[in-house]
């Protein structure tokens, strides 16, 4: 009986003929032409995957044609075994490339004929004059949504557009809620937090720095330069600056140029952190600029080289006072001013028994972070990105931060890395800042030495030593690495000094007006005041040295 | 009135606006279709970088053929790596107990001399090749000069400082730092070259004390800082590229034929390469005055703790003539230029006379020694403590027997 065949069917996907004559035998035309796509293919997946696939498919080629070329009716099941796989590869990129296509172009331009309102198969010509009957109710239902196939409603493709629709509308919600919050985003939170000096943002508020008119400028250039420029070995030190009030020339301070008449000043390196650099001072006020004028008034011709660089502890100004000796002539003396930063140290990180500085955890958590997290952006990452620039994220912070006292939430910036832990460990921080000290003290004698340079070590006032008076009281409860450590462990260091420190702690006390605007920051009237207190001994030492 | 059919007039705002959404939905949708399939079908290979396996390639390296032990040292070597974070050196070597490697507080272990008299206690400070890598503790250049004042009845107590990777000022440094916390030694010994000339050639010249990871270090902490605040949408945009099918599929086409290769990204093994315009002038210069610097500093330290210094000029396979099954070497070395001959000739021409010039001490040895550029098989580092050895009694002899 012959099979009954489908018409339809087999005029899209015809049979392979089934009574079709066979071959006698192989020919070497059919051999090659059955090996060439073979050898193709095994040559295009060679070079494009990997050679041992072109290999394996070379290898079965041979194989089979070997196979056919032995035995016909092994040929005739091989080629219907490609035939069928040839069929079904041939569905399957169909449905992939048509696909492809309908993504690539159709959809596109149905998109584009959507937002345009453009029927691009529209003749015109129905527009008007048709004598077609409008249909009761076809005002009340939706228009014809594709451009080549059934308009009937169907249910699968109306809740695949209200997904879509629902999808869009999440979207654009985000999306606005995005452009506010970065439109109205609150600017001192989006600028860079000072490290350093909380506060500042409102200095002139500070009673210390209250009234002065150059405070607002002097600040701005303080904060534009106070980063200073990476260090491999010293962390960071000072970049060159330009400004009004703070000038930075050839990785140093500018400082007061002294008037006494001399072709042979005495020349003084001047060694600490932002106290000594001069935080809050403008260049002819810093510590050494008063100096040099204590000086000239006792007619001393006085060279002040200003090295102190923000946030450094004694370790690192002894590093740079090595490097500099390697590099420039060396000065007669030589001062390191330290104790606050050295501590801070102490207290955050601390013990901390091997020199190091105050930015060495951050750092370290930075620098020994997997690479992945560095090169590559996380899903918490944009969520983090959404909550910097969402609207709604921004007024919930500032509704919560209203109802909270400790303030604006910030990300994790190095203010946050300075808390000092609840449970420091007053005499073993205590013990750790005297041993570093006393280590670095006898490396910068020793060092001073080899180079014929008087060294002095000046122990320097804080907050916490002079106790606040007036308009100094709410600093303290500012200050980032606050802890009711400060006050015991500075008073159980100092009574460990040797006599060849110079304690310059009680420099500032019974000063009625308000000197600090943070914890160990002065105005200019302070550091006037810390360098009276230090020029006798230095005096005593450039006279010794004359 | 009849209705005319037109739909386009009953289309109104919320219409419109509806269609608009319609149309971001299906983005989104598209976009999230795109960003699955990309996770999904991501490269694994681009996810993790595999990490440097020498041990792997040991077999090739005609200077360690042989030698049964090099495959569990160099695996000890690698997993204590460079060490740990320094603030002010950089990083300095971690404690780690090895079958071939021990390191114990911040130095790497010794052999102990067993000659009857008071040691003379020597500090050693240089990079990898002081440290010894690719030498069993017993068999680095410190322990072979041990053994070798031993065999002439001198009591040596050498303190092997050699760090992974550091100059000539990060080993200053750690001996200044060193002084200050331990007994002053009586003689300190720094080996140097390599590492300074190599700061050199892939960052400089720098004309300030730095060291060889500086350029990484601070590429990180600047990208760090920058994105410790906030993402940025360079970094969405960025995330999006990781994880698109669509970009995947478009960097795996442009990689067929682009012909540079898949996109690699930041590693510390690019920091490494050479930049084309290397002023060879400068970089000498450069290295000759950091050198000078650090010497400097190390005499006047030195001094002021009655410490005896000796400077030691290393030698590479620059300096020496490769021999057979050193020569293929040459074509591994990350930091690769056609200056290192010609530079380090000009270094070593400035060098003044109180440095030992060790450069040409492995000349003429007929067997291959080195299994890299710089670093030597244990037979290199013998010859290396042999041709250093007078100098270093010298030294001693000059002092005070204690």
């Amino acid at each position: 009986m012959t099979p009954e065949v489908d018409r339809g069917a087999t005029a899209v996907w015809p049979l392979p003929p089934v009574d079709e004559a066979v071959p006698s035998g192989p020919t070497v035309a059919s051999v090659l032409l059955r090996a060439a796509p073979a050898l193709v293919l095994a040559l295009l997946l060679g070079w494009w995957l990997e050679p041992w696939v072109g290999v394996a498919i070379v290898v079965a080629a041979a194989v089979l044609t070997l196979v056919s070329l032995l035995s016909p009716t092994a040929a005739r099941g091989i080629d219907r075994a490609f035939a069928a796989v040839s069929h079904g590869v041939g569905r399957g990129l169909s449905a992939v490339v048509l696909t492809v296509v309908f993504v690539v172009m159709f959809v596109p331009v149905g998109l584009v004929r959507r937002v345009l309102r453009k029927d691009l198969l529209a003749t015109g010509a129905a527009a008007s004059g048709t004598t077609w009957l409008t249909r009761w109710g076809w005002r009340d239902r939706r228009l014809p949504e594709r451009s080549y196939a059934s308009e009937r409603d169907l249910l699968g493709g109306r809740r695949a557009g209200r997904l879509l629709w629902g999808v869009g509308l999440v979207v654009a919600l985000v999306a606005v809620d995005a452009s506010v919050g970065t439109v109205l985003v609150d600017p001192p939170a989006a600028s860079t937090p000072p490290p350093v000096a909380e506060g500042s943002g409102e200095a002139a508020a500070i009673p210390a720095l209250a009234g002065l008119d150059y405070v607002p400028q002097l600040f701005a250039e303080q904060f534009a330069a106070e980063s200073g420029q990476y260090d491999a070995l010293l962390g960071w030190r000072l970049e060159d600056s330009d400004g009004e009030y703070l000038n930075i020339v050839g990785e140093e301070r500018v400082s007061a140029t002294s008037a006494a008449a001399t072709d042979d000043p005495v020349v003084v390196w001047f060694f600490g952190g932002s106290a000594m650099y001069g935080f809050g001072q403008r260049d002819e006020h810093t510590i050494p600029s008063e100096l040099v004028a204590l000086a000239e008034a006792d007619g001393v011709a006085l060279e002040a080289h200003n090295f102190g660089t923000p946030a450094y502890v004694n370790w690192q100004g002894l590093s740079l006072f090595n490097q500099l000796l390697t590099e420039r002539e060396a000065p007669d003396l030589a001062v390191f001013y330290d104790g606050y930063n050295d501590l801070s140290m102490q207290l955050v990180d601390g013990p901390v028994t091997e020199p190091s500085h105050v930015l060495a955890r951050v750092q370290e958590q930075q620098l020994t972070a997997p690479a992945a997290t560095v090169d590559r952006t996380s899903v918490q990452d944009i969520g983090g990105w959404w909550a910097d620039h969402s609207g709604v994220t921004n007024l919930y912070r500032r509704v919560r931060d209203r109802f909270e006292d400790d303030g604006p939430e910030v990300q994790l910036t190095e203010a946050e890395a300075s808390a000092v832990p609840a449970d420091v460990d007053v005499d073993a921080t205590a013990d750790a800042t005297a041993d570093l000290l006393a280590r670095g003290r006898e490396l910068t004698a020793a060092v001073g030495e080899a180079y014929g340079v008087d060294v002095q070590f000046w122990f320097q006032p804080t907050l916490y030593t002079k106790g606040p008076v007036e308009g100094e009281g709410q600093l303290p409860g500012r200050a980032a690495n606050r802890t009711p450590a400060w006050i015991p462990t500075i008073a159980a260091l100092r009574a460990g000094f040797p006599a060849e420190v110079v304690d310059l702690a009680d420099a500032l006390d019974g000063y009625p007006d308000p000197l600090f605007w943070d914890t160990v920051h002065t105005n200019e009237t302070g550091a006037r005041l810390v360098a009276e207190a230090a020029w006798p001994a230095l005096l005593a030492d450039l006279t010794e040295m004359t | 009135m009849a209705p005319t059919g037109d739909g386009a007039g009953h289309r109104s705002a919320p219409r419109r606006r509806g269609r608009l959404l319609w149309v971001v939905g299906l983005v989104t949708a598209l976009l999230v279709a795109d960003v699955v399939a990309g996770t999904l079908l991501a490269n694994p290979a681009q996810e993790v970088p595999a990490p440097l396996d020498a041990e792997a390639g040991l077999d090739g390296i005609a200077a360690l053929a042989g030698l049964d032990y090099a495959p569990e040292l160099f695996r000890e070597q690698f997993v204590q790596g460079e060490g740990r974070y320094d603030a002010l050196l950089g990083w300095r070597m971690e404690d780690t107990a090895g079958e071939y490697l021990n390191i114990v507080e911040g130095e790497r272990v010794t052999r102990t001399t067993t000659a009857p008299r008071e040691p003379r206690v020597v500090w050693f400070f240089g990079g990898s090749t002081m440290y010894g890598f690719g030498q069993r503790d017993e068999h680095t250049i410190p322990s072979e000069l041990v053994a070798l004042a031993e065999g002439e009845g001198i009591a040596l107590d050498a303190h092997n400082f050699g760090a992974q990777a550091y100059v000539n000022w990060q080993g200053v440094s750690r001996f200044a730092d060193l002084l200050t916390d331990r007994p002053a030694p009586d003689l300190a010994v720094f080996y140097d070259g390599y590492n300074d000339l190599s700061l050199q050639f892939v960052d400089g010249p720098v004309r300030q004390p730095s060291h060889a990871l500086a350029r990484v270090h601070r590429e990180r902490l600047v990208a760090s800082s920058a994105t410790d605040g906030s993402t940025t949408a360079g970094d969405i945009r960025r995330w999006w590229a990781d994880h698109s099918a669509t970009v995947n599929l478009w960097h795996r086409v442009s990689d067929r034929f682009g012909g540079d290769g898949a996109e690699l990204r930041l590693t510390e093994a690019e920091p490494s390469l050479v930049p084309d315009a290397v002023d060879p002038d400068a970089v000498t210069g450069a290295a000759v005055d950091l050198l000078r610097r650090g010497r400097d500093l190390a005499s006047g330290v030195a001094g002021a703790y009655g410490v005896e210094v000796q400077f030691w000029f290393q030698p590479t396979i620059y300096t020496k003539e490769p021999v057979p099954g050193e020569v293929e070497v040459l074509e591994r070395v990350a930091v690769r230029t056609p200056d290192w001959v010609p530079v380090t000739q000009a270094v070593r021409d400035r060098l003044p006379a109180d440095v030992v010039d060790l450069a040409d001490v492995l000349d003429d040895h007929p067997d291959p020694l080195f299994w890299d550029a710089v670093h030597t098989n244990e037979t290199g580092a013998r010859l290396i403590a042999e041709a250093a050895w007078p100098a270093l009694r010298s030294a001693l002899a000059g002092q005070a027997q204690p």
